[in-house]
């Protein structure tokens, strides 16, 4: 952390609602790309952002535990996330809920027959414990140690989700594998 | 000394994500030129990463500008100036003549005898 942000925490838990969104607008972006890369009504977004806001504030006295203001972050927005999805699917478990908003759930079992997706849709396509890693290791651009802190799972289990996604991915795309073998 | 290739392929998201050391990375990339099956990995890793990046986005003025209004709502009823509050919740977004009369007898029966008379005062 740097001096300077190191600072406005201490201001930001001491109650210095100022020093607290200055830190925090440093972060908007990263949240807004992980609540947006799951949900995409525009109201839902807004609401979830202000959501996660809130619970930052909250409980910035609890931040010590966390490694960086970034893991923190992102486990308050994964926690409001799933209870987005807890209210919104009430009895539904997570791994039956739509993949996101407004597509259709696709079975894991037939992604290996879109061979001609886009990386982007063979993603969007993945579970969402599966999808959620790829956005934390791809574009929050997480360590795996940081990863286990906001997924609340071990490293272990984190590198072997990873090389399923990897061995799915590398089905998919078997026709550039073999011209880049070539 | 790391040789095995699963070692290697453990590296290629955090080379991808610039955070080895320029000592592992030296590691990383002479294994790479030599060792076809970990350089089809970094290649996939790599197409998956790039694709990944073009879906980030910067997040839009008009959630920006909202994203702390929970917090400022909530500190409503907290705050000791309530005052000020209830001048900052008008002042934010007008709201229709009947909605305002809603909200103050709303906050009126919030507040504490003695703020209460500090209002009547102002």
């Amino acid at each position: 952390m740097l001096w300077n942000e190191q600072s406005l925490l201490i201001k930001a838990i001491n109650g210095n609602e100022k020093a607290f969104e200055t830190i925090m607008k440093n972060y908007l972006n990263d949240i807004y790309n992980y609540i947006s890369f799951k949900i995409s009504k525009k109201e839902d977004i807004e609401d979830l952002i202000q959501e996660v806001m809130l619970g930052a504030y909250q409980s910035i006295h609890k931040f010590e535990k966390h490694s960086s203001i970034k893991t923190w972050l992102m486990s308050i927005t994964r926690r409001k996330i799933a209870d987005y999805y807890r209210q919104k699917y009430s009895k539904s478990n997570l791994d039956t809920v739509p993949i996101s908003d407004n597509e259709q759930f696709v079975k894991e079992e037939n992604i290996s027959k879109l061979s001609k997706m886009s990386i982007l849709e063979a993603i969007e396509n993945l579970p969402q414990e599966e999808k959620d890693l790829v956005h934390l290791v791809f574009i929050q651009q997480l360590s795996y140690k940081e990863i286990e802190e906001v997924m609340d799972i071990p490293i272990g289990t984190i590198k072997s989700r990873m090389h399923h996604i990897k061995t799915k991915l590398k089905n998919l795309f078997e026709d550039d594998w073999r011209t880049l073998h070539d | 000394m790391i040789n095995n290739c699963d070692q290697i392929k453990d590296m290629i998201i955090p080379y991808i994500n610039k955070k080895l050391s320029d000592k592992e990375k030296l590691i990383f990339l002479n294994h790479l030129v030599n060792c076809k099956e970990c350089l089809k990995e970094y290649a996939l890793i790599l197409k998956i990463q790039k694709a990944l990046q073009t879906s980030i986005k910067e997040m839009p003025k008009e959630i920006k500008i909202h994203a702390f209004d929970k917090i400022k709502h909530n500190q409503i009823f907290q705050s000791d100036n309530m005052g000020q509050d209830i001048t900052n919740l008008f002042t934010k977004k007008i709201p229709t003549p009947m909605t305002s009369i809603e909200v103050v007898t709303y906050l009126m029966s919030k507040i504490s005898d003695s703020v209460k008379l500090s209002i009547k005062n102002i």
